[in-house]
């Protein structure tokens, strides 16, 4: 399990610290696919990092914290940032955005793997390769990709090495950023089967960040929903989308084209945290059910039936 | 602004300060600088001759200010000649591609692989003491322009693939503000630092010759300069300011250019 | 089969560049403004002081431009300039140490160019490129701002001003290495091993330390580079070493521009060398071509200045051949 409570980061790219997540409380349980869903900005990616463990730079936990409990790995973030780090590719894993050129022009695929603590549990590299061709082969890679470059492979072969790199060693939780992003819908829908299957085989957790709503629907057992830096609304994903609650989650949803539809679509704008004061709720601008007393107090999130839970002043009676 | 690129206007103060002082002489000496037994020979420095004299009876303030304007104009006329060459040559064979190209290209090749100064040496030793400053300039634009005109076509082989041109031409734009508005951002930053480095470049191969001696005997430059010096024995005689000022006077110009250079390209970042 | 292709274009570049350069050797003295005949007549004159009498002045001018090979016009005199070039390489004898042919000066000074070159340009690129890794790779650490500062005190300093420098220094006030380089052992021995390598420091120093600089620069910016790359981001959150991202995914990657750079370098460094040359008067093609211009040893001077030229374009065009069985994006498509 990873639990945060009340997590608020800032980012200060120009030297001025701006709040980038506020008050974030969730909950990763094991052997799920938790899906993190938002418009560009609203903070995703930066929570992704933070729960890997990925702080450095102008990044920044203002408040609140991290606890991990994985398999007898017990971790605090902020105080233990290094001992997660020093999880990285042993029970945590990382998939990021742009798998195109994550990997090293000059090094043969299987070299990649060799780099990695995987090796630690290996004494001879033959073992490790006859492990790695096997689970190539699960995955439907041609054992040939261990001997060849990067640039040897198409986007979509590449792709899927890079869920092989972060999937063989069985890690608990995997953290991956958008990773249908770039592709076409059909090698999409594979992908999404491939880390699906991945899932139910091995048993770990993945959170999926996405912007795109049709891919949580296919993939994600739990959603949350993420707005300017503050999650709205966590549920099962079939309940959130059958039902939504959250003025903005519903717009979400709506959103989704539908086949056979003659409607035109309309856009949300977003929001960022920046622009909000701080007693105000962050939708309250654009949110066709705001009340006056959105403008004036901050929702938080609250439990409204088992395994739901929404952050907005509709539901707070 | 300052504090985060020292480098730059240390750079900029110091090239500044010479080229103040490569003026020095064309206003207050009225006579030939480098005219021998002008003044007494061998003196050390005085209220009158603020570095001393050489040992070819030359005030060595004068000369060495002279020397610096020389070779400060080499360079920059170099540099403006051949970038301007350079980036012509360069946008033109990336543009119209073909043969142009091609041909283009292997002049580059060419220019690149075959070192300048040998070719220096060999005009030098046939024409003697008439081998001009002017010819010296000319030979230097013949082999540099290559180098700006590879990037100028690397960029634009790439503008042309890039779509933003085809719609600023389609939206309406006229070519040339076209190349101002889109092309010409890109380019000013690696422009200037191309210019400055090919500005050292020119100083420092006429330099090179002229310390061998085959430069122009007509105009004094930091390497003429050096040459003479070490010609009547300048370090046996330990007379430190006749070789010493225009060895300084050469690195501080190299650094402070080389800092405005760099700096430059930080400003990019 | 693409490989093949470029190669093939290489080489005809390469063979068009020299037949380029040899034809500019052609023809810059036959525009110069002054006959190389009567130049050369009047060195010897002025030497000789007069005591020659006019019919053997004639007959000296007709010996002399036959062999100057410009009695005929200027198309066959090229034809036969490049016929003899291509088929025998033969620049005929020195006018200065007559007898002695041009290309025995020349083999025999070639060697000394080569290997001080060769060491210098490989140490030199090796060092430098190695140092500037850990520059960039350890961007912000004290030593490495210092290793850096430097390589830019050092960079722009002319090769010769170095030169001057080392020789003072070195030569004139501690007295370590000889002042001039003169070798006079035929044979190989240890004592001509030594004097071999006392009278190659300091050229080879004043090379190696600016070249140094340069690379220490170069590479550095590159490093600072590829460190932001998308693949060495993810090598971090893979876990993976440090010391393993640098030289496995950093130094590679830094690396292999570099050695393009290198090849544009040549004829910088050949130009630097041969000042160098000159001022150390080591025994080297630079300084041959020096003595051939003080000298007016008219077939001397296009013997050098020609194989300079060929010597530059082929270190050129030979890293354009090896590049593309070292980098591993090429080698393999």
């Amino acid at each position: 399990m990873i639990q945060t409570s009340n997590l608020s980061a800032t980012y200060s790219p120009n030297k001025i610290p701006l709040k980038v997540l506020d008050n974030i409380n969730l909950s990763i349980e094991e052997d799920t696919i938790l899906g993190i869903a938002g418009e560009s900005g609203s903070g995703k990616t930066t929570l992704l990092k933070i729960l890997y463990g990925n702080i450095q730079g102008s990044l920044q936990i203002l408040n609140g914290n991290i606890k991990y409990n994985i398999n007898e790995f017990y971790a605090n973030i902020p105080d233990d940032i290094d001992a997660v780090q020093k999880q990285w590719w042993r029970l945590l894993s990382y998939i990021p955005q742009e798998s195109m050129s994550v990997l090293n022009p000059v090094r043969k695929i299987k070299n990649q793997f060799y780099d990695s603590s995987i090796t630690e549990k290996y004494t001879h590299k033959n073992n490790l390769y006859l492990d790695l061709s096997d689970y190539f082969n699960s995955l439907h890679l041609e054992e040939s990709i261990l001997n060849s470059y990067p640039h040897q492979l198409s986007g979509g072969m590449r792709q899927r090495v890079v869920i092989a790199l972060a999937t063989f060693h069985s890690p608990k939780y995997i953290f991956a950023d958008e990773v249908t992003t770039a592709l076409d819908v059909i090698i999409q829908k594979e992908i999404l089967l491939l880390l699906k299957k991945i899932q139910r085989t091995m048993g770990n957790t993945i959170v999926f960040v996405s912007h795109d709503m049709g891919v949580h629907y296919q993939i994600s057992d739990k959603l949350a929903i993420l707005y300017a830096g503050e999650i709205v609304e966590i549920s099962e994903t079939q309940k959130l989308f059958s039902n939504p609650l959250h003025p903005y989650s519903k717009l979400l949803i709506e959103s989704l084209p539908q086949i056979g539809e003659t409607i035109l679509r309309s856009g949300i704008s977003g929001n960022s945290l920046v622009n909000t004061p701080e007693k105000a709720c962050t939708f309250a601008e654009k949110c066709p059910k705001v009340m006056d007393k959105c403008r004036t107090q901050k929702p938080s999130l609250k439990s409204i039936r088992s395994n739901i839970q929404v952050s907005c002043f509709l539901y707070e009676d | 602004m300052i504090g985060q690129n020292k480098r730059l206007y240390f750079g900029i103060i110091i090239s500044f300060i010479i080229m103040i002082f490569s003026l020095v002489s064309t206003i207050f000496n009225d006579e030939d600088s480098a005219e021998w037994y002008t003044v007494q020979k061998n003196l050390e420095p005085s209220f009158e001759n603020y570095l001393g004299s050489s040992g070819l009876g030359q005030d060595i303030l004068f000369l060495l200010s002279d020397s610096i304007l020389h070779s400060l104009l080499i360079g920059v006329t170099v540099a403006l000649f051949s970038t301007l060459i350079g980036v012509i040559l360069g946008i033109l064979s990336g543009f119209i591609g073909g043969v142009t190209d091609k041909l283009l290209i292997f002049l580059m090749d060419a220019f690149i692989a075959i070192p300048s100064l040998p070719i220096l040496i060999l005009l030098a030793s046939l024409f003697k003491g008439d081998f001009s400053l002017l010819m010296v300039c000319i030979v230097l634009i013949i082999f540099n322009w290559p180098w700006p005109a590879r990037q100028a076509r690397a960029m634009s082989l790439s503008i042309k693939e890039n779509d933003f041109i085809f719609i600023a031409l389609f939206s309406g734009q006229s070519i040339l503000n076209i190349i101002f508005t889109e092309i010409f951002p890109h380019i000013k930053n690696w422009a200037m630092a191309n210019f400055i480095n090919t500005v050292l470049v020119a100083i420092s191969i006429e330099t090179g010759l002229a310390v061998i001696g085959l430069s122009s005997l007509e105009d004094t430059t930091l390497g003429t300069m050096i040459y003479w010096s070490l010609k009547y024995q300048a370090i046996l005689l330990e007379q430190w300011f006749w070789i010493g000022s225009p060895v300084i006077a050469t690195i501080l110009m190299f650094f402070s250019l080389f800092c405005i250079s760099t700096g430059l390209s930080k400003l990019n970042d | 089969m693409e490989i093949i292709k470029y190669l093939i274009y290489r080489f005809i570049a390469f063979i068009g560049v020299i037949i380029f350069g040899v034809t500019i050797v052609f023809f810059i003295p036959r525009f110069s403004p002054t006959d190389p005949v009567e130049n050369y007549l009047n060195s010897i004159l002025s030497g000789q002081g007069g005591g020659i009498d006019g019919a053997a002045i004639e007959e000296m001018r007709t010996n002399l431009t036959i062999l100057f090979g410009l009695e005929e016009d200027y198309f066959t005199q090229y034809i036969k300039f490049i016929t003899k070039f291509i088929s025998s390489g033969d620049f005929g004898p020195s006018f200065s140490a007559y007898p002695t042919t041009v290309n025995s000066l020349i083999s025999q000074a070639l060697p000394w160019t080569l290997g001080l070159l060769l060491v210098s340009t490989i140490a030199a690129w090796l060092i430098g490129n190695f140092i500037g890794l850990i520059v960039g790779f350890k961007e912000g650490k004290i030593y490495s701002s210092l290793l850096e500062f430097i390589a830019m005190l050092v960079y722009p300093i002319p090769y010769y001003i170095l030169g001057l420098l080392l020789l003072i220094f070195f030569g004139y006030i501690l007295n370590i290495f000889p002042m001039n380089a003169t070798f006079m052992y035929k044979t190989f021995s240890i004592d001509a091993l030594i004097r071999l390598v006392m009278i190659s420091a300091m050229p080879a120093l004043s090379i190696i330390i600016i070249s140094i600089g340069w690379w220490v620069i170069s590479m550095k910016a590159m490093s600072v580079n590829t460190k932001k790359e998308e693949f060495v981001l993810f090598a971090k959150l893979m876990g993976i070493k440090e010391k393993k991202i640098m030289f496995s995914y950093v130094l590679p990657n830094s690396l292999l521009p570099q050695i393009t750079v290198l090849a544009l370098q040549f004829g910088t460094m050949f130009n630097g060398a041969f000042l160098t040359e000159i001022l150390f008067s080591y025994p080297g093609l630079g300084n041959l071509m020096y003595t051939a211009v003080l000298a007016g040893d008219y077939n001397l001077i296009i013997g050098t200045v020609t194989l300079s030229i060929i010597a530059v374009a082929t270190a050129t065009f030979f890293v354009d051949f090896v590049y593309p069985f070292i980098d591993p994006r090429i080698k393999y498509k």
